[in-house]
């Protein structure tokens, strides 16, 4: 009988995981063609499925539209029109640029996209529930075997999802454009030179990758996801990503069957292990990022595979590289006292005559920038991305939280011990994690963060359990109490001062040489005895560091947690995207995001422009689009103008002077 | 002993044989040249003996010291010095900044710590050092420009003076006349026999220009379809048979 049960079960979960699998595995060969096709892990393509999910709950929910038009409309038009419109004005441009130049457009497009569909649409101003799926009465269920049930809206995803990777093979295999499209994989260039029109097929590539991407999300509207917001979707990405690496991002039917694998166990790990643990609890969930934690770090010659790259790519010309151009040390000086004045202006204004909405505003900011700090050394130094800087800052501010309320420590004592703490942990995920390299290692780093997020927290030794006791009190030193707004604002200054000079020594020092070089070249590295684990892992642990110190700050000036509002994963994707918009490679840039982020919204969008916050993210979200363009960030690049303009002025003059005294003794 | 010993060096990828039973033995401030057509495994052989591949078997010893389970790293602290075929160079970093990388990586006196009290700097005595190397490769007016601005040629220099840096016992170039015309490789060839007779060190010179082998090395290897075919005074290599036969092959077309 036990048997029989079990084997019940088992037939069960699979046949209510086969549905979703499948929608699972459209999706998974949907990323992987536009990887194939074009060498871009396309982060954005949850954002896409949120869009087409969306439009069709508005048409056919709210507006009460027919279905097949509402469906054609969201699916059959928008969704491919969004994929070649992107390849037209973003993605085409982002063939030569550099792994991680990519993976940060396409992070933007991710913020951005939701962003501007609400503020297009004035999508949430109601409820978002009550999502319906693409045939009337779907919650009807039928009997397989006259045991299991299954609902027709369960029928119909399955159906179409099969009927869609089914096309797609056929296309390859059978058809014109398939054949090109696979040659379009290969390179390109090389495809040109036969006489095929590779922007065409890699046009059309994207637009049926786009197509996927937002049937999926329309499917997957009437079972699992039932609240429609950018966060539910973004999941999606992450399932395509685990999917994908299955095939190591280039086996469509590997993708494919780690599609439906995906989908099963999501149904059948819940039914084996105790419900009521806290793993339990959110296992189910947080799957996706642990099967691409696990693939990653497990998959053996997941780093030797190539990334996509056009062997003939050297044909374009370079992208521009005026942050290479070399300067005058005094043009550079120069051109640093405007913003050295600002700075000291704000902090004199906010000293004398700020009311206390534009002190903790300023304050926040400070703070914030020294949480940027930790994108200054791992990306800006280490030229590798973290999506995990969020985790590290929670771990900071749990650490004072913990601390404070159990040994009531000083919380400044309690911030130092989380910074140590989130530089060891930082420096444990990073055996592991770091030998990746590049884009591989940005994605484990973004799993980590999920998982941090979906099962970590949950832990009561982790993270306060209820609001009420996730207060965190201000810190005092000797006999000076920072309680007061106005002390705790000079503290935080200072703090940010010293971590900026901590960071200047690094950059300057033995970590900036090794840490430049192995960003150069790793193999040439190596050849002088240089052991690049050693110097990624300290990059790695100090930047972790920073965040979590930054974290720790955070949540004691606010004195209180604040959990979901301050380090959700998503936010770190959008403080990432930020500053390396910004400026990425100097500790000023880190200062100028800080500012930026918290003070501009309030400032310039809301009060002078009077416009939706929503607007910084579809702003910042764009702005990544320049990263491709200026890696060194729009404010170095300003700042590079006009220093290269002083420096030919002062080459003018010198010249002038030259010209003068031999034209004396004549 | 010999500096560097090799023996029954065997690598397979697949079902390619792509070293068979290779050996090579080379002496303390001896010029050695491997030479063999393309496809001969010379690269491999390289790769192998820095630790870039790995053997499937065979034993390497440097220096009285068995390397073959050494990363990469740890042999070029050893005293293997190498320069790339392909150049590798640091983006970003000027030409002197190259070598105060190798000098910290030499000295091993860098670490977080240090930087965190600032004192991560180049010191004076290792910026003299540097600029010692720079002169040395007559890269002194240049020494300022950063390593993008660079033409190939001065950016083989530059490889030159970063694996000096590290004061290999050895030192392996990668064809290093790939990409420089007939005046550049000649340039070149005598910058480094000048700096080779100053510091002694033994160089092996992977090579399939054949004039440049003749004309630098003393000594020479002949390798073919992953075998060792040959070895020799370099003179006795270049007139032989089998040296015809690897790169003209032995049909009867081959003879006029």
């Amino acid at each position: 009988m036990l048997a029989i049960g079990a084997v019940d079960e088992f037939v069960q979960a699979v046949i209510q995981g086969l549905p979703v699998g499948s929608v699972y595995a459209l999706i998974a060969i949907g990323f992987t063609l536009t990887y194939k096709t074009s060498g871009i892990l396309n982060l954005a393509f949850g954002a896409q499925a949120y869009v087409s999910a969306a439009t069709y709950f508005e048409l056919h929910v709210r507006r009460e539209w027919p279905i097949w038009v509402s469906l054609l409309i969201s699916v059959g038009i928008l969704a491919p029109l969004i994929g070649v419109l992107l390849n037209q004005f973003v993605f085409k441009n982002l063939r030569t640029a550099s792994p991680v130049a990519r993976l940060v457009v396409t992070a933007g497009l991710m913020v951005a996209l939701p962003e501007i569909f609400k503020i297009v649409t004035d999508f949430e101003r109601e409820s978002v529930f009550g999502a319906v799926g693409i045939v009337p009465d779907g919650k009807i269920f039928y009997r397989i075997f006259d045991r299991y049930p299954i609902t027709r809206d369960e029928i119909v995803q399955f159906t179409v999802a099969i009927l869609g990777a089914l096309i797609l093979f056929a296309l390859f295999r059978f058809t014109r454009l398939g054949l090109h499209m696979r040659g379009v994989v290969e390179s390109p260039r090389m495809t040109e030179l036969r006489g095929i029109d590779a922007e065409k097929v890699s046009s059309f590539a994207w637009g049926l990758s786009s197509l996927y991407a937002g049937l999926a999300g329309v499917l997957l509207c009437s079972t699992s996801i039932t609240t429609i917001e950018p966060g539910s979707f973004f999941q999606l990405v992450i399932v395509a990503i685990a999917a994908a690496a299955l095939g190591k991002l280039v086996s469509l039917p590997l993708a494919l069957a780690g599609g439906f694998f995906l989908g099963i166990m999501n149904t059948i790990l819940p039914t084996y292990i105790t419900p009521t643990s806290i793993i339990g609890q959110n296992l189910g969930p947080s799957l996706p990022f642990v099967m691409l934690f696990a693939i990653l770090v497990f998959m053996p010659g997941i780093k030797a595979s190539k990334e996509s790259r056009d062997p003939m790519a050297a044909v374009d010309p370079p992208t521009d590289t005026i942050s290479i151009a070399q300067v005058s040390p005094w043009a550079s000086r120069i051109a640093l006292i405007p913003s050295l004045l600002m700075g000291v202006g704000i902090f004199i204004w906010v000293l004398t005559s700020a009311d206390q909405f534009w002190m903790l505003l300023f304050t926040e900011a400070v703070i914030y920038s020294i949480i940027f700090l930790a994108i200054t050394v791992f990306t800006g130094m280490g030229g590798q991305i973290s999506l995990a800087l969020t985790s590290f800052g929670a771990i900071g501010a749990f650490t004072v939280f913990q601390l404070t309320k159990n040994f009531e420590m000083s919380s400044l004592l309690a911030a130092l011990i989380g910074a140590a703490l989130g530089a060891a942990v930082g420096a444990l995920l990073a055996l592991p994690v770091l030998r990746l390299g590049h884009i591989w290692l940005a994605l484990a780093t973004l799993a980590f963060a999920f998982f941090f997020d979906a099962v970590m927290v949950k832990f009561p030794w982790v993270g306060p359990t209820s609001m009420q006791t996730a207060e965190i009190p201000r810190p005092t030193l000797g006999g000076l109490d920072f309680g007061n707004d106005k002390s705790f604002f000079l503290l935080c200054v200072v703090l940010l001062i010293i971590c900026s000079l901590f960071v200047s020594a690094l950059k300057r020092g033995t970590t900036g040489y090794m840490l430049q070089a192995l960003r150069g070249s790793e193999v040439a590295s190596q050849s002088v005895g240089i052991n690049p684990t050693r110097w990624r892992i300290v990059a790695f642990a100090a930047s972790s560091g920073l965040a979590a110190f930054g974290g720790a700050l955070l949540v004691i000036g606010q004195e209180s947690v604040n959990y979901g509002s301050n380090f959700a994963p998503l936010t770190g994707l959008f403080w990432l995207v930020l500053v390396i918009t910004l400026a990425s490679r100097r500790v000023s840039g880190a200062i100028q995001g800080g500012v930026v982020f918290r003070v501009f919204p309030d400032l310039i969008l809301i009060r002078l422009l009077h416009l939706a916050p929503q607007w910084q993210f579809a702003l910042f979200g764009l702005g990544a689009i320049n990263f491709s363009k200026h890696p060194e960030g729009l404010l170095e690049y300003s700042e590079q103008k006009s220093v290269r303009r002083f420096d030919r002025l002062i080459s003018r003059f010198n010249a002038r002077k030259q010209a003068s005294k031999t034209e004396v003794p004549s | 002993m010999s500096l560097l010993h090799a023996a029954e060096i065997g690598k397979t990828f697949g079902s390619l044989r792509a070293l068979d039973e290779m050996f090579i033995d080379i002496e303390a401030g001896e010029r050695v040249g491997l030479i063999g057509p393309n496809g001969a495994g010379k690269t491999t052989f390289f790769n192998c003996l820095l630790g870039v591949l790995n053997p499937d078997s065979g034993v390497i010893v440097f220096d009285g010291k068995e390397v073959n389970n050494l990363p990469v790293y740890k042999r070029a602290r050893l005293g293997f010095g190498r320069t790339f075929q392909r150049i590798e160079l640091f983006s970003g970093l000027t030409v002197r900044e190259h070598l105060v990388v190798a000098e910290r990586s030499r000295n091993g006196r860098g670490s977080f710590l240090r930087d965190l009290i600032w004192q991560g700097s180049p010191s004076k005595a290792e910026l003299a050092a540097c600029d010692e190397v720079v002169e040395l490769l007559g890269l002194g007016d240049i020494r300022h420009e950063l390593i993008d601005s660079l033409s190939l040629g001065k950016g083989r220099l530059v490889e030159i003076a970063r694996a000096l840096m590290v004061q290999p016992k050895l030192l392996l170039l990668d064809e290093p006349s790939s990409g420089l015309d007939v005046q550049e490789t000649e340039a070149f060839a005598e910058a480094l026999l000048r700096i080779q007779q100053e510091r002694k060190f033994a160089i092996l010179l992977v090579e399939h220009d054949v004039d440049l082998v003749s004309s630098f090395t003393q000594r020479a290897y002949l390798m073919d379809l992953g075998r060792h075919i040959i070895n020799g005074a370099t003179s006795e290599v270049m007139k032989s048979e089998e040296l015809r036969r690897a790169y003209l092959g032995d049909g009867e077309g081959a003879q006029q």
